[in-house]
């Protein structure tokens, strides 16, 4: 996935550089969609609280 | 009427020099490295079992799989024995290499414009009356090529002639419908990474039955499909008819019920 | 039961779009310029991996395409008119996301036109290319009036419906044969495909759940697009549909099970191995569970159970073709594959881009309308929340009564 060892070579930098960022979208996605859905279980947990 | 070629395999023969994997990386340029498998820069490779060399490369079915599921074409099976392949009709959908029965395709994963590599079983020798460069490198007679009729006709002579020291079968005769290597071996082929689940049927005619429907489902499909259209319609037209027979459009004819 | 359901985000869902259509497009690049080989886990040993996979579960889902237009206009169920349209844009949209894909993943995707003038009658991919590029068309001269309408341009439709008949039974065998190829591919290999999947029978039960998914699509769909405002097609119709998908689940049941004990996978059954979980987790989520939720009226006709129910169909789907295209094929005992993050990330971009261009056609062209011509798209209101997360179960309170 990642070539540390001939970085230098135009080729393997591109595929280091595509996996990096691939591999920071990943983890915001993952962060993102499960605190929405955290979130979510909450509020709707409070607001089912609420109505007694 | 071209004759067609074949090579036999006797396992009990192989010393394992590996002149045949030379000669055949210098009939065709490759790299001149031992390579203990297939490759993309070894056509055919030893692979050892206890003392045992057993010879792999392409066995150039007689019915070949790679052939059948190409959807453009790119490998054909030729009269004399040879499955060749165009890379320039190759669309690089690898299903020659999920295909093959014997898992010979090589992909040249790393490249832009990626082919197969496999062995070619040396048309241009074969065609100028030559053997191929692995049977002729071989020092033992192991690798033996000649016209497939006659070397199955020689390898039942030498299992008959010394019947304790081959096991009574000839792998290749009828595997996948016949191929164009034949394998003479000591003890079961099993023990030596042959597949024996094979079966004697060409696999190509698996799919055939399924592809041979295509006509029938056309046709067949296609009247049912109109018919089934023009007798909904009719009831539909039916329905409007009565419904404007209630709302008193239309005065009842002598047929309605 | 508690619902399946995704999570509402809050800026809603066109920026992660968005990012996933960027991110699909960077590795897209990536794969284009480095070769499959540095970009993808696929090898020798897995010459096919996520990407045929997603094009198995992509061509059944765009079944909805067929099975409508046949019911409609073949069986003449008018009834189900309002699905029509949508249906089609589904199996569009779903047809040339499979064709991207495909293209993508070949070794040689400048020699893609290939199969136009050279062919092989012997082999299945030639037939299912073929099948593809010509249903491609019938759907393309389908959704044509869709688009003819918006821009006011009439006398093309009505050419369009003169020849449709013809058209359409042609789209509909099509569909048939190639939606039951995909399964045809893998006979030619006994050898590498697991006991629980080989079957002489894989046309045949491609096709069956083909019809199911497709279905649960259109189901989804029209649950999806029933917010705030009346259901977008009355609930006794689409109880109708959710009959007809249990009945297709409980056939592809009997005809999978019976085949698989008359050629003795029985053991393979009950043993406890990584296929046999597989297995029954495609059994289990896409055909025992829901099956068992349709057969009430009242799942068939409450939003929610309809909704869960039909998402399960489509996950169990996707798991079954997965199954077939990846999973149960040889193992070798030192290498696994798993995708790489540009495949995934490639496969994400170009479903992102699907849902997107789903939603931007039924935004601005007359989908979600009947198919008279000349009833403007703004003249619906509820279209115009269109804009919000679609991917949203509807609001699961007393659903609204036809």
């Amino acid at each position: 996935m990642f070539d540390l060892a001939n970085w230098r070579n135009p080729e393997t930098l591109m595929l280091n550089l595509t996996n990096g960022i691939l591999g920071i979208v990943t983890v915001v996605l993952i962060v993102w969609i499960s605190a929405e859905a955290i979130y979510e279980h909450v509020v709707i947990g409070k607001s089912t609280n609420a109505k007694h | 009427m071209v004759k067609k070629k074949a090579m036999l395999i006797d396992i009990s023969l192989c010393v394992g020099c590996n002149a045949c994997q030379t000669g055949c990386k210098e009939e065709n340029g490759l790299p001149p490295n031992e390579e203990k498998y297939l490759s993309l820069t070894a056509y055919t490779a030893l692979s050892k079992h206890n003392d045992l060399y057993v010879r792999r490369m392409c066995q150039h079915c007689d019915v070949p799989t790679c052939v059948s599921v190409c959807p453009v074409g790119a490998l054909t099976k030729s009269e004399a024995g040879p499955v060749s392949y165009d890379g320039e009709k190759c669309i690089g959908c690898r299903y020659c290499l999920q295909a093959c029965p014997f898992h010979v395709p090589k992909y040249e994963w790393s490249s832009t414009k990626p082919s197969i590599r496999k062995c070619k079983f040396c048309p241009s020798r074969i065609a100028k009356g030559l053997q191929t460069a692995c049977a002729d490198a071989c020092p033992t007679g192991a690798t033996k090529f000649g016209d497939r009729d006659e070397l199955l006709l020689e390898a039942a002579r030498r299992i008959q002639a010394e019947p304790g020291k081959y096991v009574s079968r000839i792998y290749g005769e009828q595997d996948v419908g016949g191929t164009s290597m034949l394998y003479l071996s000591p003890v079961p082929f099993e023990q030596l990474g042959f597949d024996s689940r094979l079966g004697k049927i060409p696999m190509p005619m698996l799919t055939m039955s399924a592809l041979s429907k295509v006509p029938n489902v056309l046709s067949v499909g296609g009247v049912l499909l109109a018919g089934i259209w023009w007798i909904t319609n009719r009831r539909t037209e039916v329905q409007a008819y009565e419904s404007s027979l209630k709302k008193g459009d239309v005065p009842p004819h002598e047929d309605d019920a | 039961m508690r619902t399946l359901r995704l999570p509402r985000i809050t800026a809603g869902w066109r920026p992660i779009a968005t990012i996933l259509i960027l991110a699909g497009a960077l590795a897209a690049v990536a794969r284009f310029t480095l070769g499959l080989g540095a970009t993808t886990n696929l090898s020798d040993e897995f010459p096919w991996g996520l990407w045929i996979g997603f094009d198995f579960l992509g061509i059944g889902l765009a079944a909805s395409g067929f099975t409508i237009v046949a019911a409609v206009h073949l069986f003449h169920a008018k009834e189900y008119e309002p699905i029509v349209r949508p249906a089609i844009l589904t199996a569009f949209i779903g047809y040339l996301l499979v064709v991207l894909v495909l293209i993508i993943d070949l070794g040689r995707p400048d020699h893609f036109w290939h199969p136009l003038v050279m062919w092989n009658p012997h082999s299945v991919m030639c037939e299912i290319s073929w099948c593809l590029m010509l249903y491609t068309t019938v759907l393309s001269l389908e959704f044509a009036p869709i688009i003819l309408e918006k821009f006011n341009i009439h006398s093309p439709i009505k050419w369009i419906h003169a020849i449709s008949l013809p058209f359409m039974i042609f789209g509909v065998l099509l569909s048939t044969l190639h939606q039951s190829s995909f399964g045809s591919l893998y006979l030619i290999v006994p050898n590498r495909l697991h006991a629980l999947w080989y079957t002489p029978m894989l046309p045949v039960l491609f096709f069956i759940s083909c019809i199911a998914s497709g279905l649960s699509m259109v189901v989804l769909e029209s649950l999806i697009f029933s917010r705030k405002g009346r259901p977008f097609l009355p609930t006794r119709l689409r109880a109708n549909l959710a009959k007809i998908i249990a009945l297709a689940l409980a056939v592809y049941f009997v005809v999978r099970i019976q085949d698989l004990l008359s050629r003795g996978a029985f053991r393979e059954m009950t043993t406890l191995t990584y296929y046999s979980v597989a297995f029954y987790a495609e059994i289990l989520i896409g055909f025992v569970i829901p099956f068992s939720m349709l057969v009430f009226e009242k799942v068939r006709t409450s939003h929610s159970g309809l909704y869960s129910a039909s998402l399960m169909v489509v996950l169990g789907f996707a798991i079954n073709r997965m199954n077939t295209a990846i999973t149960g094929l040889e193992r070798y005992p030192s290498q696994v594959y798993f995708p790489s993050m540009i495949e995934i990330f490639i496969m994400l971009g170009i479903t992102a881009i699907g849902f997107s261009a789903f939603s931007f056609i039924a935004e601005y062209l007359p989908v979600f309308t009947t198919a008279e011509a000349g009833q403007a798209p703004h003249q619906n209101e509820a279209l115009n929340r269109v804009q919000e997360p679609l991917l949203l179960p509807p609001e699961c309170e007393n659903p609204r009564p036809s």
